[in-house]
Order: C-alpha cells, then structure tokens, then sequence
C-alpha cells in the first residue's frame, strides 16, 4: 500500500515559469493532487496563510522576497497558520556556506539543482518518514540543525545517456564539435 | 513533547503530512515516470539564458566601471551563474549547466574578484555564449569534457596560485 498523497496538500513556489510546472507535473506524477502554485515570495505567504499546506517546496533567489525570507515569515510571522510545515529549498547553490545558511534560516531539506525526479521524491519521503524536532532560541526558531555536515555538490551528473549535443543530426553534431574544440583552444589562451 | 536544555526549548510537532499519507512510500515506477516528464520536457532555455548572460555582463560592466563593490559583484555574479546552472540542467542544457558549476565553485571560494578571478569568469562567460548562440543542447560529448576540464584547470590554476581550497 503506498501513500495516499491525494490527501495531502502542496505549495509550490518559483519565479520561473517552465520550472514551476515542472515541479508541480512532478509532484502530479506522484501522486498529489493538491499542488498549489506561486511565482513569488509575496503570493506565496498569501497561500500559505490562507490554505496551510502540509508541504512547501521553494526556490531560494526570487525577487522582491526571496525563498529564504518565505522561509522566516512562515517560522516567525504571526500570521503564519503552521510554523512547522516542512520546507524543502530548491537550489543551483551547493557550497557548504550556502546550505548552512539555508539551514539557519529554518529550512528543513536542501534539494540542489539540476536534479532528478528520484531526488525530489526522496527529499519528501525523507520529510515524511524523519521529521525534524524543532528548537526555539533567542536567535532562531526552526527545525533541530544539528546533523551530519554535508555541503558539497549533491545534485547528479544528469542524464548519462544523454544525446551528446541533443540534435541527432550528424553534420550539425559535426559543427557542435568543432566549437567546441575552438572554445578550448579559446579557453586555454585566455586563462593561461 | 517539549523539553529545555539551557535556553533552548526543543519542540516534537505533530507530522501533519504523515498523518495525512500514511506509510508505504511512493508508487515504485514514479521516479521512472517523473524523470520522462523531465527528459521530456519541450522548454526552450535559451531565451532564459540569453537573459542570464545579459544580466552577467552587466554586473561585469558595472564592476569594470566602478559602479557596484567587490563584494556585491561576487553575490550578484553567483546568484545569476546559479541559475544558468540550475535551470540549464533542468532543461536539456547540461554542458552549460557543468560550466555554470565550475564557475559558481570558484565564485563562492573567493573573497576578492581580482582581475585574474575575472579573466576566468570571462572565460565561462564566453562559452556559454557561444553554447546558447549555436543552440549546443545536451552534455557535448568528449569535446564538451574537454571544455568543462579545460575550464576546471584555469581554476584549479588560480585555486594554486592564491592558496584556496575550494569546498
């Protein structure tokens, strides 16, 4: 028997519209039915307060209010109808420093971008099956950041089986490989 | 549920989700499913890179003229080669998205943009242009190894020259 994800609700937020129906498709896929979507920080605290979904995937740099400060308003807001939803951050970033900071402003699961359907599904399971305690402090409100330290790159080297160049034409394969090896030859001057 | 240690008050809330889905974990075919929809997807990333790259330059010309600091330049430079590696990816560009790597790499392992840091910015810069201009999708194959390595040494380079290791 698995999960009967068409009881849960999700909200989705990301100011780039290809990859917030990507991710909403995703979740689709799996299984949720109730997938909420914002392209900004503002609209999505909105949502938030007046739905209070179970779940919250967001992106971290959006413009005015990033996915960091989405994070602290549903921590800390008095608005805020649930300050333990769990919120999984979708990021390019993977540097220690970044994550950490992600981390200390109450994030509850990292997910580095580009990544794969398998990676996104296992970042909500993990949030289903290992929730985090949660601390209060005078400086921070959000969930138990003491794990294991982990901050390099995350995110899979996608698509092994790839097409080379994606065009499936060998001529234009032909030109594609010859940029490229003027691009190195390029490179290697420049940086020499 | 709740117990103190010092002045931190350690809170076990309710899973709410849990509850709600119960156990047994994801049907077993829906990563395979979800990475079609993926792989399939039928997005065109270049008009968004064309604006990453339009937005790159014009951080570097701003820092060129004096405009914006060091350190906002690094930060602004970082959250737009983070895109282009983020989405990239996501959307059928991954050479793009391996160079965008090396580069935000270096970007958050310096606490100076120095001219030599931004010759090897430039760099990057420069391929992905020519990538996104010739439309070049997918990983490359050997000669885009050959590039994303070429480019991983012009840092490694600098990584030596000015004694950072990168993490």
């Amino acid at each position: 028997m698995a999960y009967k994800l068409e009881n849960a609700r999700v909200l989705v937020v990301d100011d780039m519209p290809p990859m917030l129906s990507l991710t909403k498709s995703l979740l689709n896929i799996a299984g949720f039915k109730n997938v909420l979507t914002a392209g900004s920080g503002e609209t999505a605290f909105d949502l938030f307060c007046r739905e209070s979904p179970d779940l919250v995937i967001t992106d971290w740099i959006m413009e005015p209010m990033d996915g960091l400060e989405l994070v602290e308003r549903i921590r800390t807001d008095t608005m805020s109808p649930d300050r333990y939803v769990p919120v999984i951050v979708m990021s390019g970033f993977s540097s220690r420093f970044r994550v950490e900071t992600a981390r200390d402003r109450g994030v509850t699961e990292f997910l580095v971008k580009p990544f794969m359907a398998k990676d996104l599904y296992a970042k909500i399971e993990h949030v289903i099956e290992h929730p985090r305690q949660f601390v209060e402090a005078e400086q921070f409100f959000g969930p138990d950041r003491r794990r294991r330290r982990r901050g390099d790159y995350e995110g899979p080297r996608r698509r092994e089986d790839d097409g080379a160049y994606g065009t499936g034409n060998s001529a234009t394969d032909k030109r594609a490989a010859d940029t490229l090896r003027k691009l190195v030859e390029e490179t290697r001057k420049r940086t020499q | 549920m709740q117990k103190t240690l010092r002045n931190a008050r350690f809170i076990k809330p309710p899973n709410k989700i849990k509850q709600k889905v119960g156990g047994g974990g994801f049907e077993p075919d829906v990563a395979k499913k979800g990475q079609k929809a993926i792989d399939d997807t039928d997005v065109d990333f270049a008009p968004y890179a064309e604006k990453y790259l339009k937005d790159l330059a014009e951080v570097i010309a701003d820092y060129e003229h004096g405009r914006i600091s060091n350190e906002d330049t690094r930060e602004r430079l970082a959250a737009t080669v983070m895109q282009l590696k983020a989405n990239g990816g996501m959307f059928s560009y991954s050479l793009i998205s391996e160079i965008a790597d090396t580069i935000l790499l270096l970007l958050d392992n310096i606490s100076d943009l120095n001219r030599d840091a931004l010759d090897i910015v430039k760099a990057h810069q420069n391929s992905i242009q020519i990538i996104v201009a010739t439309r070049l999708k997918g990983s490359g194959g050997r000669e885009g190894s050959e590039l994303v390595r070429e480019l991983g040494n012009a840092c490694t380079r600098f990584y030596t020259k000015y004694g950072i290791s990168p993490q």
